[in-house]
């Protein structure tokens, strides 16, 4: 077995025993091996192998620092790559100067040039300013026939540009912050996530929509008087949904019926806060017979809140938080829960001891930590349940 | 005990157990597909390893005859490298050359075993290495033009994991 001192062994490995090593790097090393020489930059960055990398690009840099002109700008580095980029993250902040802004319009220019543009299966994008360049990436995307996940964040509230379409077949995946596109034609559409949205979103369809979470709506468009009939024409609509998280603006009691009587596929189901009037609001809960998860966070109501009648043979946790009053016997129609979360700030002495008695076959209770006090009462509860504090804290949003 | 007969690419016989011998993949198909009945005194010759490799890799395979059968892992994450056996650590003290054809006869073989831990013990020469002291390592020639090598490592500045 004579070793020859200066020979490069590695140079008759194939391409799949290069790739089988780097499997085993972290992607720091993978990096640095990349950079020993063509042959592995070539199996790292190829076709099979660059699944395991995002590019991710922030302009200007962090701390506002300009690059010397002789290093090489993202946007020329990009035309001089040969690397088909899966997965893309980019933070284009506001742009001051001109030479910040060149720098983004060639970033934009190059990831979307053909075919590059074709191999992209996730984009997400946090944008300040200008709008042009969102339109280019929205543009853009009718030719990404991978593209399975978009996230969109816009960072300013105002001047929104709304001749923007979202139009794909391939898309599954779609996250919208402070923007709210003309039209979204998306059938392959399964989890849509929107950060402050106005009633416009209510006007589109989402026929194979799995999963919608609603954060925060922005305060209401007044000149708009059919706004509640497209909210619940919207929901109408939505006769596939299996997650539905409502966080930040108040849920009416009109629009939690319709919910409950329309979107009878859920088996999720989070409510931050609620508010009614009519007693008899609740119990329409009844129609999600499938629902295994039930969250409510508050609600307001001018009577004690109370479940009675309500039955939910499948349900497994429920979530509860703040109530001023509440008719705790009505509990009983949680009864199959195996688990609780509570997110309450003020949960009564008399709400935990209801708790214990009402869902016997509890076995994991999560307290935040203002709703630590639940550990006075865990003799009231069946020995075997294992109570842990929630690390996300009363505040988290899923 | 059923054998059957391996053949290096030197010409060297190697009398070996079946069930050893099914350990690799390759030859395992070969005895299936060729219909070879156990007994015979036909050869199987192996043209890609020669026979010191094949000696090793025989003396690997016997010592991990009674292993489970290795499960395909996810290949979209990162594994550990400090699970190799101490016996494993011991075989595999050998020069670079060895080390390197032992992976492709395992390779070749379809010994999932021995390639695994044979690419762990590469990738571990490999971490915390600088791309000057990888090179040094493997005698890797550095062949990239000034400007393709900053092209690399300004584009490894935005390259994060998945």
């Amino acid at each position: 077995m004579s070793d020859d001192e200066n020979e490069n062994h590695t140079a008759q490995l194939p391409f799949e025993v290069l790739c089988k090593i780097f499997d085993n790097l972290d992607v720091s090393s993978v990096k640095n091996c990349s950079r020993a020489c063509r042959r592995w930059s070539e199996v790292i960055f190829s076709d099979y192998y660059i699944k395991r990398f995002k590019l991710r690009i922030s302009v200007p840099q962090p701390f506002g620092l300009l690059q010397s002109e002789n290093v090489l700008s993202p946007g020329v580095a990009l035309t001089r790559s040969d690397r088909f980029y899966r997965h893309l993250e980019l933070e284009l902040n506001q742009l001051r100067d001109d030479r910040s802004k060149k720098i983004v319009f060639d970033i934009m220019y190059n990831i979307l040039r053909y075919p590059k543009v074709e191999q992209l299966v996730s984009i997400k994008l946090t944008i300040s300013l200008p709008d042009e360049i969102v339109r280019w990436l929205t543009d853009g995307i009718k030719t990404m026939k991978m593209l399975r996940e978009l996230n969109i964040v816009r960072r300013t509230t105002n001047s929104q540009d709304h001749k923007l379409t979202i139009q794909s077949n391939s898309l599954q995946q779609l996250v919208l912050n402070n923007i709210i596109p003309r039209a979204i034609v998306t059938p392959k559409l399964s989890s849509l996530v929107v950060h402050r949205h106005s009633s416009e979103l209510y006007t589109h369809r989402f026929a194979n929509l799995k999963k919608l979470t609603l954060n925060r709506s922005s305060t209401h468009n007044s000149t708009d008087n059919n706004a509640v009939e497209k909210q619940i024409i919207f929901y109408h609509r939505l006769n596939t949904l299996e997650t539905l998280t409502l966080n930040g603006s108040s849920v009416p009691g009109y629009l939690f019926k319709t919910i409950c009587e329309q979107c009878r596929t859920l088996t999720e189901l989070s409510i931050d806060s609620m508010c009614f009037y009519d007693n008899h609001t609740m119990e329409a809960l009844s129609n999600l017979c499938n629902l295994r998860h039930l969250t409510f966070k508050k609600i307001t109501a001018v009577t004690p809140v109370s479940f009675q009648s309500i039955a939910l043979p499948k349900l497994e946790s429920i979530g509860l938080g703040s109530f001023r009053t509440i008719r705790t016997d009505t509990l009983k129609a949680f009864s199959s829960a195996t688990k609780l979360i509570l997110h309450g700030v003020h949960n009564s002495e008399d709400l935990i001891i209801a708790i214990a008695t009402y869902m016997p076959k509890l076995r994991e209770v999560n307290y935040t930590a203002d709703s630590v006090m639940v550990l006075s009462y865990v003799h009231f509860f069946n020995e075997q349940c294992i109570f842990d504090v929630d690390p996300r804290g009363p505040n988290f949003i899923s | 005990m059923p054998t059957i007969r391996l053949q290096s690419s030197d010409g060297e016989i190697f009398d070996t157990d079946v069930q050893i011998a099914k350990c690799s993949g390759t030859i395992k198909t070969m005895l299936e597909d060729l219909g070879m009945d156990e007994g015979d005194d036909e050869v199987v010759p192996l043209p890609n390893v020669n026979s010191a490799i094949l000696r090793k890799v025989l003396q690997w395979a016997t010592f991990h005859k009674d292993d489970p059968i290795p499960v395909e892992d996810d290949d979209s994450k990162e594994k550990r490298t400090d699970d190799i056996s101490s016996w494993d650590a011991d075989f595999l003290k050998v020069d670079q050359g060895t080390l390197f054809e032992l992976i492709l006869a395992a390779n070749y073989l379809d010994i999932k075993g021995l390639l695994d831990v044979t690419c762990k013990t590469v990738a571990n020469m490999i971490k915390g290495k600088t791309p000057e002291e990888i090179r040094k390592t493997f005698n890797i020639k550095n062949d990239f033009t000034p400007a393709e090598e900053e092209q690399v490592r300004k584009e490894n500045e935005w390259c994060e994991e998945k």
